[in-house]
Protein backbone atom coordinates (compact mmCIF):
# COMPACT_ATOMS: atom_id res chain seq x y z
CA UNK A 1 0.00 0.00 0.00
CA UNK A 2 1.22 3.39 -0.85
CA UNK A 3 1.79 5.77 1.95
CA UNK A 4 2.46 9.53 2.28
CA UNK A 5 4.19 10.97 5.61
CA UNK A 6 1.96 14.35 6.34
CA UNK A 7 3.87 16.31 9.40
CA UNK A 8 2.21 19.20 11.03
CA UNK A 9 3.66 22.46 11.88
CA UNK A 10 4.71 21.44 15.44
CA UNK A 11 6.87 18.78 13.69
CA UNK A 12 4.68 15.79 14.33
CA UNK A 13 4.04 12.78 11.63
CA UNK A 14 1.50 11.24 10.60
CA UNK A 15 1.79 8.49 8.02
CA UNK A 16 -1.81 7.65 6.01
CA UNK A 17 -2.53 5.79 3.09
CA UNK A 18 -2.41 8.17 -0.51
CA UNK A 19 -5.73 6.47 -1.15
CA UNK A 20 -6.69 8.27 2.38
CA UNK A 21 -4.59 11.62 1.60
CA UNK A 22 -6.02 11.99 -1.71
CA UNK A 23 -9.57 12.35 -0.21
CA UNK A 24 -7.99 15.77 0.56
CA UNK A 25 -7.85 18.46 -2.70
CA UNK A 26 -4.66 20.18 -1.04
CA UNK A 27 -2.49 16.51 -0.49
CA UNK A 28 -4.09 15.17 -3.34
CA UNK A 29 -2.55 18.14 -5.43
CA UNK A 30 0.99 17.95 -3.40
CA UNK A 31 1.06 14.23 -3.89
CA UNK A 32 0.83 14.73 -7.36
CA UNK A 33 3.74 17.56 -7.71
CA UNK A 34 5.70 14.92 -5.83
CA UNK A 35 5.34 12.60 -8.31
CA UNK A 36 6.07 14.68 -11.20
CA UNK A 37 8.48 15.70 -9.51
CA UNK A 38 10.40 12.88 -7.77
CA UNK A 39 12.67 10.42 -10.59
CA UNK A 40 12.09 7.26 -8.16
CA UNK A 41 8.35 6.51 -8.49
CA UNK A 42 8.63 4.60 -5.24
CA UNK A 43 9.72 7.13 -3.02
CA UNK A 44 7.39 8.39 -0.04
CA UNK A 45 6.25 11.58 -0.30
CA UNK A 46 6.26 13.91 2.81
CA UNK A 47 4.27 16.79 3.06
CA UNK A 48 4.99 19.56 5.60
CA UNK A 49 1.94 21.47 6.55
CA UNK A 50 2.95 24.71 7.76
CA UNK A 51 -0.45 25.72 9.05
CA UNK A 52 -1.74 23.38 11.13
CA UNK A 53 -1.05 21.91 14.53
CA UNK A 54 -0.48 18.04 15.52
CA UNK A 55 -3.93 18.10 17.34
CA UNK A 56 -6.02 19.34 14.67
CA UNK A 57 -4.57 17.53 11.38
CA UNK A 58 -5.09 14.51 13.90
CA UNK A 59 -8.89 15.16 13.92
CA UNK A 60 -8.84 16.09 10.30
CA UNK A 61 -7.00 12.43 9.15
CA UNK A 62 -9.57 10.32 11.67
CA UNK A 63 -12.20 11.98 9.98
CA UNK A 64 -11.14 11.12 6.54
CA UNK A 65 -10.37 8.05 7.76
CA UNK A 66 -14.15 7.62 8.98
CA UNK A 67 -15.64 8.72 5.55
CA UNK A 68 -12.74 6.93 3.47
CA UNK A 69 -15.91 5.49 1.47
CA UNK A 70 -17.79 8.17 0.70
CA UNK A 71 -18.24 9.54 -2.25
CA UNK A 72 -16.22 12.79 -2.92
CA UNK A 73 -18.27 16.19 -3.12
CA UNK A 74 -17.38 18.67 -5.61
CA UNK A 75 -15.67 22.04 -3.71
CA UNK A 76 -17.94 23.86 -5.79
CA UNK A 77 -21.55 22.11 -4.84
CA UNK A 78 -24.06 24.54 -3.95
CA UNK A 79 -21.96 27.18 -5.37
CA UNK A 80 -24.71 29.21 -6.51
CA UNK A 81 -26.62 30.10 -2.76
CA UNK A 82 -23.57 29.47 -0.88
CA UNK A 83 -24.82 26.71 1.23
CA UNK A 84 -22.99 23.49 1.95
CA UNK A 85 -24.37 19.70 2.49
CA UNK A 86 -23.99 19.54 6.04
CA UNK A 87 -27.19 18.33 6.76
CA UNK A 88 -27.44 16.06 4.22
CA UNK A 89 -23.86 14.11 5.00
CA UNK A 90 -24.21 14.66 9.01
CA UNK A 91 -23.98 11.05 10.25
CA UNK A 92 -24.53 10.27 14.10
CA UNK A 93 -20.89 9.23 13.60
CA UNK A 94 -19.92 13.18 13.22
CA UNK A 95 -21.99 14.26 15.47
CA UNK A 96 -20.96 12.49 18.08
CA UNK A 97 -17.26 13.27 16.61
CA UNK A 98 -18.12 17.12 17.16
CA UNK A 99 -19.93 16.75 20.59
CA UNK A 100 -17.05 16.93 23.12
CA UNK A 101 -14.77 19.43 20.88
CA UNK A 102 -14.41 23.59 22.60
CA UNK A 103 -15.64 25.67 19.91
CA UNK A 104 -11.96 26.88 19.71
CA UNK A 105 -10.90 23.59 18.25
CA UNK A 106 -14.23 23.27 16.04
CA UNK A 107 -13.05 27.08 14.54
CA UNK A 108 -9.23 25.62 14.18
CA UNK A 109 -10.94 22.31 12.26
CA UNK A 110 -12.43 24.99 10.12
CA UNK A 111 -9.20 26.43 9.10
CA UNK A 112 -7.50 23.09 8.65
CA UNK A 113 -10.48 21.12 6.80
CA UNK A 114 -10.80 24.71 4.20
CA UNK A 115 -6.74 25.29 4.01
CA UNK A 116 -6.85 21.09 2.89
CA UNK A 117 -9.88 21.40 1.29
CA UNK A 118 -11.91 18.55 2.82
CA UNK A 119 -15.24 20.29 1.93
CA UNK A 120 -16.99 17.33 3.81
CA UNK A 121 -15.98 18.15 7.36
CA UNK A 122 -15.70 21.97 6.46
CA UNK A 123 -19.31 21.93 5.87
CA UNK A 124 -20.26 20.45 9.24
CA UNK A 125 -18.13 22.23 11.53
CA UNK A 126 -19.25 25.61 9.45
CA UNK A 127 -22.86 24.38 11.02
CA UNK A 128 -21.98 23.95 13.92
CA UNK A 129 -20.76 27.20 14.02
CA UNK A 130 -24.06 28.94 12.14
CA UNK A 131 -25.90 26.92 14.92
CA UNK A 132 -23.94 29.04 17.76
CA UNK A 133 -25.15 32.49 15.88
CA UNK A 134 -28.54 31.73 14.36
CA UNK A 135 -31.51 32.28 16.57
CA UNK A 136 -29.41 33.19 19.52
CA UNK A 137 -29.36 36.33 21.60
CA UNK A 138 -26.74 38.84 21.56
CA UNK A 139 -25.71 37.51 25.27
CA UNK A 140 -26.06 33.76 24.42
CA UNK A 141 -23.44 34.64 21.57
CA UNK A 142 -21.44 35.90 24.15
CA UNK A 143 -21.00 33.50 26.41
CA UNK A 144 -21.03 30.02 23.42
CA UNK A 145 -17.82 32.36 22.13
CA UNK A 146 -16.76 33.67 25.45
CA UNK A 147 -16.91 37.02 24.75
CA UNK A 148 -17.43 40.38 26.80
CA UNK A 149 -18.99 43.47 25.13
CA UNK A 150 -16.04 46.25 24.75
CA UNK A 151 -17.92 48.83 23.72
CA UNK A 152 -18.15 51.88 25.02
CA UNK A 153 -20.78 54.54 25.63
CA UNK A 154 -23.18 54.56 23.09
CA UNK A 155 -21.18 52.51 20.43
CA UNK A 156 -23.69 49.39 20.86
CA UNK A 157 -26.77 51.04 20.64
CA UNK A 158 -25.32 53.75 17.29
CA UNK A 159 -24.92 49.83 15.86
CA UNK A 160 -28.18 48.68 16.63
CA UNK A 161 -29.64 51.67 15.00
CA UNK A 162 -27.43 51.39 11.94
CA UNK A 163 -28.68 47.16 11.81
CA UNK A 164 -32.68 48.32 12.15
CA UNK A 165 -31.87 50.63 9.72
CA UNK A 166 -30.44 48.30 7.04
CA UNK A 167 -33.13 45.74 8.04
CA UNK A 168 -36.30 47.82 8.25
CA UNK A 169 -38.94 47.96 5.29
CA UNK B 1 8.44 57.16 16.09
CA UNK B 2 5.63 54.57 15.78
CA UNK B 3 8.27 51.76 16.03
CA UNK B 4 10.12 53.36 18.74
CA UNK B 5 6.50 53.22 20.84
CA UNK B 6 6.52 49.65 19.98
CA UNK B 7 9.59 48.92 21.28
CA UNK B 8 9.18 50.64 24.36
CA UNK B 9 5.59 49.26 24.82
CA UNK B 10 7.21 45.61 24.19
CA UNK B 11 9.86 46.56 26.84
CA UNK B 12 7.00 48.24 29.28
CA UNK B 13 5.82 45.17 31.26
CA UNK B 14 9.49 44.26 32.02
CA UNK B 15 9.78 48.21 33.14
CA UNK B 16 6.68 47.79 35.37
CA UNK B 17 8.03 44.60 37.15
CA UNK B 18 11.37 45.94 37.86
CA UNK B 19 10.34 49.19 38.96
CA UNK B 20 7.86 47.57 41.54
CA UNK B 21 10.51 45.29 42.93
CA UNK B 22 12.93 47.58 43.25
CA UNK B 23 10.67 50.20 45.14
CA UNK B 24 10.05 47.43 47.21
CA UNK B 25 13.44 46.28 47.98
CA UNK B 26 14.13 49.80 48.85
CA UNK B 27 11.78 49.73 51.55
CA UNK B 28 13.15 46.30 53.01
CA UNK B 29 9.97 44.21 51.50
CA UNK B 30 10.66 41.70 48.94
CA UNK B 31 6.80 40.64 48.41
CA UNK B 32 5.10 42.02 45.58
CA UNK B 33 1.41 41.78 45.84
CA UNK B 34 -0.65 42.05 42.93
CA UNK B 35 -2.44 45.63 44.45
CA UNK B 36 1.19 47.09 43.94
CA UNK B 37 1.73 45.61 39.97
CA UNK B 38 -2.12 47.59 38.72
CA UNK B 39 -1.32 50.75 40.86
CA UNK B 40 2.05 50.52 38.74
CA UNK B 41 0.43 49.67 35.77
CA UNK B 42 -1.70 52.89 35.85
CA UNK B 43 0.75 54.82 36.70
CA UNK B 44 2.64 53.52 33.39
CA UNK B 45 -0.84 54.52 31.84
CA UNK B 46 -0.89 58.02 33.13
CA UNK B 47 2.90 58.40 31.65
CA UNK B 48 1.89 57.36 28.43
CA UNK B 49 -0.99 59.92 28.48
CA UNK B 50 1.39 62.82 29.19
CA UNK B 51 4.29 61.55 26.75
CA UNK B 52 7.16 61.16 28.41
CA UNK B 53 8.86 58.46 27.33
CA UNK B 54 11.18 56.53 29.61
CA UNK B 55 14.48 55.44 27.80
CA UNK B 56 15.35 51.57 28.72
CA UNK B 57 18.26 50.68 29.54
CA UNK B 58 19.71 46.96 29.58
CA UNK B 59 16.96 44.75 28.77
CA UNK B 60 18.76 41.49 29.81
CA UNK B 61 19.31 42.46 33.23
CA UNK B 62 15.60 43.02 33.98
CA UNK B 63 14.93 39.66 32.87
CA UNK B 64 17.97 38.59 35.54
CA UNK B 65 16.33 40.37 37.97
CA UNK B 66 12.68 38.98 37.81
CA UNK B 67 13.89 35.23 37.50
CA UNK B 68 15.93 35.34 40.73
CA UNK B 69 13.41 37.15 43.06
CA UNK B 70 11.51 33.78 41.55
CA UNK B 71 8.09 36.53 40.42
CA UNK B 72 4.83 35.19 40.06
CA UNK B 73 1.96 36.76 37.99
CA UNK B 74 -1.35 34.73 38.13
CA UNK B 75 -2.97 35.60 34.51
CA UNK B 76 -6.56 35.07 36.04
CA UNK B 77 -6.34 37.87 38.31
CA UNK B 78 -4.97 40.43 36.11
CA UNK B 79 -6.25 39.82 33.11
CA UNK B 80 -6.44 43.16 31.14
CA UNK B 81 -2.53 43.73 31.38
CA UNK B 82 -1.64 40.01 30.38
CA UNK B 83 -4.58 40.96 27.36
CA UNK B 84 -2.45 44.50 26.57
CA UNK B 85 0.75 42.04 26.79
CA UNK B 86 -0.10 39.32 25.07
CA UNK B 87 -1.41 41.75 21.91
CA UNK B 88 1.98 43.08 21.84
CA UNK B 89 4.22 39.60 20.82
CA UNK B 90 4.65 38.29 17.51
CA UNK B 91 2.86 34.59 16.36
CA UNK B 92 6.32 32.91 17.54
CA UNK B 93 6.54 34.30 21.36
CA UNK B 94 2.80 33.65 21.39
CA UNK B 95 2.86 30.16 20.94
CA UNK B 96 6.16 30.02 23.49
CA UNK B 97 3.67 32.24 25.74
CA UNK B 98 0.92 29.35 25.85
CA UNK B 99 3.17 26.37 26.82
CA UNK B 100 5.02 28.24 29.30
CA UNK B 101 2.78 26.40 31.89
CA UNK B 102 -0.76 25.14 32.28
CA UNK B 103 -1.90 27.90 33.41
CA UNK B 104 -1.12 30.18 30.58
CA UNK B 105 -2.10 27.31 28.27
CA UNK B 106 -5.63 27.61 29.79
CA UNK B 107 -5.78 30.95 29.65
CA UNK B 108 -4.47 31.74 25.61
CA UNK B 109 -7.07 28.64 25.14
CA UNK B 110 -9.93 30.40 26.57
CA UNK B 111 -9.21 33.35 23.79
CA UNK B 112 -8.74 31.41 20.84
CA UNK B 113 -12.45 32.00 19.44
CA UNK B 114 -11.69 35.20 19.74
CA UNK B 115 -8.38 35.54 17.93
CA UNK B 116 -9.53 32.97 15.49
CA UNK B 117 -13.08 34.53 14.04
CA UNK B 118 -11.52 37.19 11.99
CA UNK B 119 -10.64 34.19 10.16
CA UNK B 120 -13.13 31.72 10.59
CA UNK B 121 -15.74 34.22 9.51
CA UNK B 122 -14.99 34.41 6.11
CA UNK B 123 -14.86 30.61 5.80
CA UNK B 124 -18.52 30.20 7.41
CA UNK B 125 -20.16 33.04 5.72
CA UNK B 126 -19.37 31.23 1.90
CA UNK B 127 -20.13 27.91 3.44
CA UNK B 128 -23.00 28.09 5.49
CA UNK B 129 -26.20 30.70 5.23
CA UNK B 130 -26.50 32.69 7.54
CA UNK B 131 -29.12 35.35 7.15
CA UNK B 132 -28.69 38.81 6.68
CA UNK B 133 -30.44 39.65 10.02
CA UNK B 134 -28.31 37.26 12.00
CA UNK B 135 -25.22 38.79 10.71
CA UNK B 136 -26.10 42.16 11.20
CA UNK B 137 -26.61 41.14 14.88
CA UNK B 138 -23.55 40.05 15.27
CA UNK B 139 -22.08 43.80 15.24
CA UNK B 140 -23.58 44.28 18.23
CA UNK B 141 -21.37 41.19 19.96
CA UNK B 142 -18.18 43.16 20.46
CA UNK B 143 -15.88 45.47 18.48
CA UNK B 144 -14.07 43.09 16.84
CA UNK B 145 -16.56 41.28 15.61
CA UNK B 146 -18.26 44.70 14.12
CA UNK B 147 -15.10 45.30 12.48
CA UNK B 148 -15.05 41.47 11.02
CA UNK B 149 -18.43 41.62 9.82
CA UNK B 150 -18.09 45.20 8.45
CA UNK B 151 -14.99 44.14 6.34
CA UNK B 152 -17.14 41.25 5.31
CA UNK B 153 -20.20 43.40 3.68
CA UNK B 154 -17.14 45.86 2.23
CA UNK B 155 -15.05 42.55 0.52
CA UNK B 156 -18.46 41.22 -0.89
CA UNK B 157 -18.25 40.36 -4.51
CA UNK B 158 -21.77 41.91 -4.91
CA UNK B 159 -20.33 45.13 -3.87
CA UNK B 160 -19.13 45.66 -7.18
CA UNK B 161 -22.15 46.53 -8.34
CA UNK B 162 -23.43 48.73 -5.68
CA UNK B 163 -22.95 52.07 -7.22
CA UNK B 164 -25.18 50.86 -9.81
CA UNK B 165 -27.28 49.65 -7.29
CA UNK B 166 -27.37 52.84 -5.44
CA UNK B 167 -27.89 54.94 -8.72
CA UNK B 168 -30.45 53.39 -10.14
CA UNK B 169 -32.55 53.33 -6.67
CA UNK B 170 -31.78 56.98 -6.05
CA UNK B 171 -34.15 57.90 -9.74
CA UNK B 172 -36.50 55.87 -7.78
CA UNK B 173 -37.43 58.17 -4.58
CA UNK B 174 -40.46 56.10 -3.80
CA UNK B 175 -38.05 52.91 -3.55
CA UNK B 176 -35.88 55.16 -1.24
CA UNK B 177 -36.92 53.06 1.78
CA UNK B 178 -36.48 49.33 0.36
CA UNK B 179 -33.89 46.99 1.72
CA UNK B 180 -31.94 46.45 -1.23
CA UNK B 181 -31.08 50.31 -1.16
CA UNK B 182 -30.49 50.44 2.39
CA UNK B 183 -28.36 47.55 2.85
CA UNK B 184 -26.23 48.79 -0.57
CA UNK B 185 -25.89 52.05 1.36
CA UNK B 186 -24.99 50.28 4.12
CA UNK B 187 -22.08 47.98 2.24
CA UNK B 188 -20.71 51.52 0.69
CA UNK B 189 -20.37 53.03 3.78
CA UNK B 190 -18.89 50.28 5.52
CA UNK B 191 -16.57 49.74 2.78
CA UNK B 192 -15.78 53.67 2.35
CA UNK B 193 -14.71 53.44 6.40
CA UNK B 194 -12.76 50.30 5.83
CA UNK B 195 -10.88 51.76 3.12
CA UNK B 196 -9.98 55.35 5.03
CA UNK B 197 -9.11 52.85 8.36
CA UNK B 198 -6.35 51.30 5.58
CA UNK B 199 -5.22 54.10 4.18
CA UNK B 200 -4.55 56.02 7.53
CA UNK B 201 -2.73 52.95 8.47
CA UNK B 202 -1.13 52.56 5.10
CA UNK B 203 0.40 55.92 5.33
CA UNK B 204 0.97 56.34 9.19
CA UNK B 205 3.68 53.28 8.74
Amino acid sequence: MALVRVISSDGAAFLVSQRLAKRSGKLKTEIETFRKSSDNSEAQPEIRIVTIRAEILRLVLQWLQQHQNDPVLPANQNEQDGRGDAEMGQSQWDRDFLAPMDLGIVMELILAANHLEVKGLLDITCKLVESKITGRTVDEIRTAFKLKSDFKGNEEEQTRLENRWCVEN
Amino acid sequence: MKSLHLKIDRTMSYLIKERVMRDKSDQGDDSVTLADLVLAYEKNLSVKKEGRIEEPASFETRMENVEVAGYHFPADNLTEVWLNIFEKLDAKDKITFSKTCGEWHDWVASKRTSFLFSEVLPVVALTSNLPVKELLNCRTICKSWSRDFNLLYAAHPSHFRLESVIGALENKIWEFNTTDYRMARFKRESYNSVLKNFCFNKYDK
